[in-house]
């Protein structure tokens, strides 16, 4: 029969369809959980929130969740003054060399699993930071020989007492050790080689329940938490990479805020606030911005030249325009969120810019190659920055040709210095300054050669060296001073601006703000 | 079904020299760009850059120093053996984490065959019965001007009707039709629209014939008659769209995963890319490659078993 | 014939207005720094996003840069590189397609395993990582489209080939003792430019769509080359408080992606009506 044929084929390719559908269904039903309408205080209701990347990377990680997810805690935390806070280490004393520091754990912390904090517990912590460093994560590459550098012993003084004993003295410890340097977590929670058996179990006001990769995170309060409760049942914060459909699942409902770096860039900060429904929560971030020079060859080896471009950039335009005003602008390498900052004069001075200029190129003008990594077209408005900064540098006679690079490809053209100028950010660390000014400023510095910066200087290598063993503060203060002028002077990196944290929520929700480092989580609860 | 069985190994072990092109090429290409994935597996560490010596070590532990023969040779007995290696990156094995977001990436192109089917081809029909009238011309209209917008901007566009103004559909995640329907159909617009011009091609051929008298004869529908020998005469010709555009969508769907925040493979595969994690970024084209080579063999079996006359392994016609 | 043939397609309306279309779009592109009005990358920080006015028609984009005159210049790097590539893959395509085709036998054979090879290569993805290869730019652009789209091209050549192969007059010439090349050149080619032509016509407009696709992602053109895919995703920040930043470029994308297939399907249309005229079955 005629029929029979396309009867046959059209059945064949429907079943076929309707198996393969029926096998694929994903397995959870992940389900956005719209805002209710009414609050029901007695439910706990799930509170859903987004980030743009992945904040539980899982258990090959360094440590499974972000710090920003309150799953686990560190000895020491950044305050938001940027000075090390106490935490899970109530207290902490340096011994008159400076070699030995003892730590007294907080009492009566149980980790998720049911187990205690003690001294025992944390050394085999530091067990596993030996077995596994330098181990990498998106947030931070846990390296005991960076945070802990020459620790040669650790020794338990009591239950809730501990001792470490370094090569060398160390005045700086607390500050390398805020925060992703000492995270702690249950000694059964991790295996011989380092990596977490199931999920994570920390000491942390959430556990983590569920996790699927790349999709979300399910946060629960955790009744036993020793300091004030989490003021919501449960949290989900979903993973949304693109901005813009990050904004428009807060404006539809979906998701009641945003977390983590990027999360809102500021031009859309501009557009939510003109719905009365969202608000917007900024804090200083330890994020800045800077456009590296090469300096090690080409036309920004000659410091005049670096003055120039650094005169030229209207910065308190960029940061009003391009960033709705939230960052603010300076010319010190140093972020001020540390306490040894130094407020330095920003300067604009296009005449004097093109003086300086002149001087170096005469009437010819310089092709300069202005480089920009792709990560921060989605999260800053770096193109258009770079387009900015191209137009202010036509001026003086430098004509920029820009190149968006991948991540990638962009550090490889930095370590080769195959390019001129670099759109780039750091993050500040920890709140003490040597770090930084070291891997900046210092002939071996490994920014300084990383990124091709081509900096020597004998004056900044000596004051270095003094700095590595002073005990006084007053006296490391006096010298950061130092270095921080010599770095708006010399200009070995040219810095743009300090960066804000910006976040933005559903005002259906309340007790949700920016922080130095994350969000206050625990404080988010539904709103009356 | 000895013959059946003999084609099938025949075409299987052909599809393997092609499988091995296809990874070499990955390969060499992940190779020839510039970056180092040693650099990029030491992540990010506040300040601190790696030093030369920890470098070297990274670059010995992804097994890097070894020359380039020698690390695809190594990879391909191992992925002959089920086993793809380790991420550069994450370090979780890379086969499971493709297979964890492949059913993601097949739902979406399923969902975006069966949109691509349910509306272009009763358009199509539609269209041929109304030929040439007003309904044709804004039918053929429509259809291109699908195929000529951009993928993203229709993206865009969706979410911003659907979901930010009329609060019908949500704008990201996966767990269920809903979330499928807004990525299905943008990923199903152009195929849709070749779907359109084809049916509308097949219906007037057949609409030409003179099938209509030998079924007036029998009493039949006249419509029934019509459409049932249109879907004949279409068959092939739409089982060899839709095998490709399943093909296309599994290799492309790259940017709607990345707006509608499904963890599929396409963006698995492009962040890869960014982070040259080169057992990411074989083992995904491995996977493509496979998927396009079995869908080949699934739209020539439904030809053979269709049309009968039609030998395995000859021209068609 | 076939020329004629195809000539007559143009008879229809809708082929006429989309080829006065595209003849006036090339006019501009080609002639935008004349016809502009204002510098494609004139920064003017204090004039942002302003609304349409005498000297900005169409209003500035974020910063302070003519839309009107970016929009002139839109085209040209766009349909250029479309136009480049497309060509060089159908000249790839139309040689290695009639060679696989005429030759049949372990030319054939080989030539369809690369074929084949680089069908089933995931598309947009391999584009990209050839645009993280080769780094950013027209040139990478390029090559990244040829290679991922002559494959496609060649087999409906060969297709096409083994068909017209099959005719007498083939084999007539043969006989007559005319050489291979000669039969290739002078024979097959000129019975296979109506489908490429129709294929040619798809295959720009699905680069001009891929070009912008890779510029959304970061990877395609550089700045500040004024360019509508690079408008459109730089536009997306704001379109929702000044939509026409985003919905011109997109329109102009549209508009000439749409020109170009209506052209395609006009002279489609006409090369169908040919082979069924000669009684040839619809493929």
């Amino acid at each position: 029969m005629l029929l029979n044929g396309w009867k046959k084929g059209w059945i064949a390719m429907l079943l076929a369809i309707c198996i393969t559908a029926a096998g694929c269904q994903p397995a959870k039903e992940a389900g956005p959980a719209a805002l209710p309408e009414a609050n029901q205080a007695e439910q706990p209701q799930e509170i859903v929130l987004a980030a743009p990347r992945d904040l539980a990377p899982g258990p090959k990680d360094a440590y499974y969740t972000s710090l920003i997810l309150y799953v686990w805690e560190p000895l020491i935390a950044g305050g938001e003054d940027g000075e090390p806070a106490p935490k899970l280490a109530e207290s902490w004393e340096m011994s008159e060399d400076g070699r030995e520091w003892t730590f007294k754990l907080r009492d009566n912390v149980r980790f998720h699993d049911g187990e205690k904090l003690t001294a025992d517990a944390v050394i085999a912590n530091f067990a596993r930071y030996r077995k596994v460093s330098p181990k990498s994560s998106p947030f931070y590459t846990l390296n005991i020989d960076t945070s802990y550098p020459g620790l040669q012993n650790i020794a338990k003084v009591d239950e809730l007492t501990l001792r470490l004993s370094f090569k060398d003295p160390q005045p700086t410890l607390p500050y390398a050790m805020a925060n992703f340097a000492s995270p702690i977590y249950s000694p059964n929670s991790f295996d011989e080689n380092g990596d977490f058996k199931g999920l994570p179990q920390g000491t942390g006001p959430f556990k983590l329940i569920e996790h699927q990769k790349d999709a979300f995170a399910l946060l629960e309060a955790n009744p036993d938490y020793y300091g004030p409760k989490a003021k919501t049942g449960k949290i989900r914060v979903r993973v949304i990479p693109d901005p813009d459909t990050r904004l428009a699942a807060l404006k539809a409902g979906e998701i009641a805020g945003v977390m983590d770096l990027g999360a809102l860039p500021p031009e859309q900060a501009r557009e939510l606030l003109k719905d009365e429904r969202f608000g917007v929560s900024h804090t200083a971030s330890t994020i800045s911005h800077y456009l590296h020079p090469n300096g090690k060859e080409g036309p920004l080896r000659d410091v005049r030249l670096r003055r120039a471009v650094s005169l030229a950039i209207d910065r308190e335009m960029i940061v009003r325009e391009l960033y709705r005003g939230y960052p603010t602008a300076t010319v010190n390498i140093l972020n001020a969120t540390s306490p040894f900052h130094k407020e330095l004069k920003v300067s604009y001075d296009p005449a004097e810019a093109k003086r300086l200029a002149g001087e170096v190129l005469g009437d010819k003008r310089q092709p300069v190659r202005l480089i920009v990594p792709s990560y921060g077209i989605d999260r800053y408005p770096y193109k258009a920055q770079a387009e900015l900064i191209q137009h202010q540098l036509k001026d003086i006679g430098l004509d920029v040709e820009i190149r968006i690079l991948d991540g990638a490809a962009f550090k490889e053209a930095q370590a080769k210095g195959d390019y001129d100028l670099a759109l780039a950010t750091q993050g500040l660390p920890n709140a003490e300054p040597f770090t930084i000014l070291n891997q900046y400023m210092a002939s071996s510095g490994s920014a300084n050669k990383n990124y091709s910066l081509g900096y020597s200087s004998e004056r900044v290598d000596s004051l270095l060296k003094e700095a590595a063993g002073l005990l006084d503060v007053e006296e490391r203060r006096r010298i950061y001073d130092e270095l921080q002028d010599i770095a708006a002077a010399e200009l070995p990196t040219i810095p743009l601006f300090n960066d804000a944290s910006l976040i933005a929520y559903d005002k259906r929700i309340q007790g949700y703000k920016a922080l130095l480092y994350g969000t206050s989580l625990p404080e988010l609860e539904w709103a009356p | 079904m000895g013959s059946l069985t003999r084609y099938l190994c025949r075409r299987l072990l052909a599809a393997v020299p092609l499988l091995v092109g296809a990874t070499l090429i990955a390969f060499l290409l992940g190779v020839a760009a510039p970056g180092d994935p040693a650099r990029e597996a030491l992540g990010m560490s506040g300040v601190r850059e790696p030093t030369e010596q920890e470098l070297q070590a990274m670059r010995e532990q992804l097994g890097l120093h070894r020359p380039l023969a020698v690390q695809y040779g190594l990879w391909l007995i191992k992925a002959a053996q089920g086993d793809l290696g380790v991420s550069y990156i994450t370090k979780e094995p890379v086969a499971k984490e493709l297979l964890r977001r492949l059913p993601h990436t097949l739902a979406l192109a399923i969902g975006a065959v069966l949109i691509a089917a349910m509306t272009g081809i009763p358009l199509g029909i539609w269209m041929a019965a109304r030929r040439n009238r007003w309904e044709d011309h804004l039918g053929r209209t429509v259809a291109l001007l699908l195929v000529s917008v951009p993928g993203f901007w229709l993206a865009i566009l969706f979410i911003l009707l659907f979901s930010e103004t009329w609060g019908l559909l949500p704008t990201s995640g996966f767990g269920g039709w809903r979330e499928l329907l807004m990525p299905s159909a943008v990923l199903a617009s152009g195929t849709g629209a070749v779907l359109m011009r084809l049916s509308r091609a097949a219906m007037l051929e057949v609409m030409n014939q003179n099938y209509m008298l030998t079924a007036k004869a029998k009493g039949l529908g006249e419509l029934g008659v019509l459409i049932g020998h249109g879907l004949k005469n279409m068959l092939i010709p739409v089982v060899t769209v839709l095998g490709s555009s399943f093909g296309g969508i599994v290799g492309g769907a790259v940017i709607v995963e990345v707006i509608f925040a499904i963890p599929g493979i396409g963006r698995y595969a492009v962040e890869a890319i960014y982070r040259r994690d080169y057992p990411v970024i074989q083992g995904y084209v491995l996977f493509t490659s496979i998927v396009y080579v079995l869908f080949n063999l699934l739209v020539d079996l439904v030809y053979t078993w269709v049309q009968p006359q039609i030998r395995l392994g000859g021209a068609v016609r | 014939m076939n020329r004629t043939s195809l000539l007559d397609a143009f008879r229809s309306p809708m082929a006429a207005a989309a080829l006065s279309f595209l003849a006036v779009v090339a006019a501009i592109s080609a002639f935008a720094p004349l016809l502009a009005p204002c510098d494609p990358e004139a920064v003017d920080m204090g004039n942002r996003l302003a609304p349409f006015s005498l000297s900005h028609p169409l209003g500035t984009d974020h910063l302070g840069r003519d839309v009107l005159s970016r929009l002139l210049h839109g085209g040209r790097h766009t349909l250029l590189l479309a136009l480049a590539a497309s060509a060089a893959t159908m000249a790839i395509g139309l040689a290695l397609g009639i060679v696989s085709g005429y030759f049949g036998g372990f030319a054939d054979d080989a030539i369809q395993w690369f074929v084949q090879l680089f069908q089933g290569l995931p598309g947009l993805s391999f584009m990209l990582a050839i645009a993280g290869t080769l780094g950013p730019g027209a040139a990478s652009l390029f090559i990244a489209v040829v290679i991922t789209s002559w494959a496609d091209f060649s087999r409906i050549v060969r297709g096409e080939t083994l068909k017209l192969r099959e005719e007498h007059y083939v084999e007539a010439v043969r006989a007559m003792g005319s050489g291979h090349g000669r039969i290739m050149l002078r024979h097959l080619m000129p019975n296979l430019l109506g489908p490429i032509v129709v294929l040619f016509t798809v295959r720009i407009g699905r680069t001009m769509l891929a070009i912008a696709s890779l510029s959304f992602l970061g990877l395609g053109l550089q700045p500040p080359l004024p360019d509508w895919g690079v408008m459109v995703s730089d536009a997306r920040t704001y379109f929702r408080s000044y939509p026409h930043l985003m919905i011109l470029p997109g329109m102009c994308i549209a508009a000439v992606s749409l020109a170009i297939n209506l052209l395609g399907d006009a002279l489609r249309d006409g090369w169908d009506a040919r082979t069924e005229r000669n009684g040839e079955e619809w493929r």
